[in-house]
């Protein structure tokens, strides 16, 4: 059996039980969410024994006791673990911080980010690729909802951007698995694999194109990117940690799964065409961005384009990066959460005159988080960029070259939005709270507003901060586990031997 | 007329009426003789459509009614303004009165 | 040789309904592209299990010589959960469309800029 598989229907039951919930006692509502996410990262967690206990290391179920290509398969692997383990965690801490962040409990918020878990967790189980579908189709549509969730202006606007583009890339994503049902008539991921293996036809580089270009798009990769920094700007903050996070992480899992899986195929030079532009572009807007959060997702976007060029070298490199990155944005979109609690600005010279009177967790969290990003030694963002950097210099020497020059773009705004959020002029940052020299608008009343400790801020980033320093100090273990991983993707036999024959 | 969309829509039908007439001459027929062997027998239904449905593939039917619900949660969420719109016509009123 | 035909119609449709999606500046008009759009793909999934002189895939009777005829039943399936994905992402966007008309006064997507670089 698959215990982490537990965590979809308790994720749909606490979805459809918040609403009610809402109506009756709103105290509820959260602790709901909170033990729903705690029990299926707790459920992941169980999994890790019995997957690397099995034959293959490869667990796999049939959803109804159908036999293999004629039901659902569920199929979970080492990559496929590591995913879960990520979505889940990452849905916890941001469920707790949210305790704090959303006043009055809204209990559609609740609900909404309990199906966007659940619909991220089911793509990554799902071991059949109509399934794959319907399941991004969940976490589409919680997604386009969450981006309006305050309904002013910006959030509208970007929402329906981020619907139109959206909507077409899966349509298009739903195109391809049309086309590829025509050619092979089945469905399931193991299946596909053997018929396109035994019959080549000019039709599978157009499947692949239309596949990859709405994944593409769901993981915003550079000519495709223009929805994420209006998302992340106008969602509330934590659902922006799961979008960069979790949410990235899943979409390029998904197009691991289809490229490496299914297809056998190793796109070499477009993977890293499409990375070194992904990254020099998303580190050079990042320098011009007033707004945090917009800046922040332009740092999310470059950290993409460095996993796509680790992919086309080596795979080791790209699955540590991967891991690395989702904690990393979480602990930056988090701590800057837990910054702008009592406040609606996000313009980074704005808040550099407000006294917005952080706990000293928050700075420490986010310089963490921003060091990291830059690649810092000591911390878990150095030790996979090392790898990548040693890598790509056997093979690909100007390509180190631009990633280099990334880390130190990436430095510089990192350290400028460290100095303007948390150093500057009007920041009561070691003195009280009652010594901010002029009184602006916008200004936030110290007697109404809330604190910013609390467990609720204190576990998700403390955790996170010490994940960082864990991977950034023992950084074999790291790269013993991504090998390990890394190997099991290499040979797509393994993985069609044991679904089609449990 | 705009050059860029029917450009780009030219190479579009292109490669799709290239892709979809490879398709008849590799099309693999075993499930679909699986599924209309045995709807009748194992699921107890006679259209073989509602077996796929209901029955070998209930748990795409189960994602296809989530994201049902998450609609109907989200336009609850977007287009619920009532209040909004009350105080609004109760300060325009109040406005009007007191000019008078 | 009617496979042609429905399998060209659906190609045409689908590339009619991008047009719409990419060359229309009215938000309303974009939606209705993207039904069009995604009607295109129902047809191309359902033309591929198209077999000649077939018959609907309802077993009456029992009577297993006619199983060769009859059409593809999963195709239908998938169509039927893609109509309902895409009956919810209309009545989403046209919510949206509602807010918007009423904090911005237009729905030209021209217009709506106010999220600049």
């Amino acid at each position: 059996m698959i215990p982490s598989f537990l965590a979809i229907p308790v994720l749909l039951c606490a979805a459809f039980l918040i609403p009610l919930a809402g109506i009756h006692k709103k105290k509820w509502v959260p602790i709901l969410a909170i033990t729903a996410t705690l029990v299926s990262f707790i459920a992941s967690l169980m999994t890790i024994t019995p997957l690397l206990n099995s034959t293959d290391k490869i667990l796999t179920h049939q959803m109804g006791s159908w036999q293999v290509p004629y039901g659902i398969t569920i199929a979970i692997d080492q990559f496929s673990l590591m995913i879960i383990t990520l979505i889940t965690f990452t849905g916890l801490l941001a469920a707790i911080l949210s305790k704090k962040y959303i006043k009055h409990s809204k209990p559609e918020y609740y609900s909404l980010l309990c199906l966007l878990l659940a619909g991220l967790t089911g793509m990554a189980h799902t071991g059949d690729l109509f399934n794959l579908f319907v399941f991004l189709e969940i976490t589409s549509i919680s997604s386009y909802a969450l981006t309006a969730f305050y309904t002013e202006k910006k959030s509208c606007e970007a929402s329906i951007k981020y619907l139109i583009m959206g909507a077409f890339a899966t349509s298009l994503i739903l195109l391809g698995i049309a086309l590829t049902y025509g050619l092979t008539g089945t469905l399931n991921m193991a299946d596909i694999a053997i018929a396109v293996n035994n019959n080549p036809s000019p039709t599978i580089p157009i499947i692949i194109g239309l596949l990859l270009t709405g994944l593409a798009l769901k993981s915003a990769i550079v000519p495709l990117h223009a929805w994420k920094p209006d998302v992340l700007e106008a969602t509330p903050i934590p659902i922006g940690a799961i979008f960069a996070s979790a949410s990235t992480a899943t979409c390029l899992y998904a197009i691991i799964r289809i490229l490496y899986t299914i297809f056998d195929i190793h796109l070499t030079t477009l993977m890293l065409a499409a990375g070194t532009i992904t990254m020099l572009i998303g580190a050079i807007l990042a320098m011009q961005q007033d707004n945090i959060l917009r800046l922040l997702a332009y740092s999310a976007i470059s950290q993409v384009g460095y996993i796509m060029i680790a992919f086309a070298t080596d795979t080791t490199s790209a699955i540590f990066h991967l891991f690395n990155i989702t904690i990393i944005e979480a602990l930056l979109f988090l701590s800057v959460s837990a910054l702008l609690i009592n406040t609606k600005e996000t313009g980074m010279t704005k808040l550099s005159t407000m006294n917005l009177n952080p706990a000293k967790i928050i700075p420490t969290a986010f310089l963490v988080g921003a060091l990291s990003n830059a690649g810092i030694p000591l911390l878990n963002g150095f030790s996979s960029k090392w790898l990548i950097y040693i890598t790509t210099l056997e093979t690909y020497p100007l390509i180190t070259i631009a990633a280099v020059l990334t880390s130190a773009l990436t430095l510089a705004y990192s350290l400028k939005a460290y100095h303007m959020l948390f150093r500057s002029a009007g920041h009561g940052m070691g003195k009280g709270p009652g010594t901010a020299t002029t009184k602006q608008q916008g200004d936030i009343n110290h007697n109404t507003a809330q604190k910013n400790t609390g467990p609720a801020i204190l576990i998700p980033l403390i955790t996170l901060i010490i994940i960082c320093l864990y991977f950034g100090i023992f950084a074999e273990q790291g790269e013993l586990i991504s090998q390990q991983i890394a190997e099991s993707l290499s040979n797509n036999n393994i993985y069609i031997q044991a679904v089609l024959n449990k | 007329m705009k050059l860029v969309p029917i450009f780009g829509l030219i190479i579009f039908t292109t490669l799709m009426l290239y892709a979809v007439s490879d398709l008849p001459i590799t099309h693999n027929p075993d499930v679909k003789q699986y599924y209309l062997q045995n709807a009748l027998e194992k699921t107890g239904s006679a259209n073989a459509v509602n077996a796929i449905v209901w029955d070998f593939r209930a748990y795409d039917t189960l994602g296809e009614e989530t994201v049902l619900f998450a609609a109907v949660i989200a336009v609850f969420l977007i287009a619920h303004k009532k209040s909004e719109f009350k105080l609004k016509t109760l300060k325009k009123h109040i406005s009007k009165t007191q000019s008078k | 040789m009617i496979i042609v035909y429905s399998l060209i119609a659906a190609v045409i449709l689908t590339a009619l309904g991008t047009y719409a999606l990419l060359a229309k500046d009215n938000l309303i008009k974009k939606i209705i592209g993207l039904g069009i759009f995604t009607d295109g793909i129902h047809l191309l999934l359902i033309s591929i299990g198209y077999k000649e002189e077939g018959i609907a895939p309802i077993i009456r009777d029992i009577n297993y010589q006619q199983l060769g005829a009859m059409v593809d039943p999963l195709p239908q399936a998938l169509v039927l959960t893609s109509i309902v994905i895409e009956l919810s992402i209309t009545a989403l966007a046209l919510v949206i469309i509602i807010q918007i008309h009423k904090k911005y006064k237009t729905i030209n997507s021209k217009h709506l800029r106010r999220l600049k670089e």
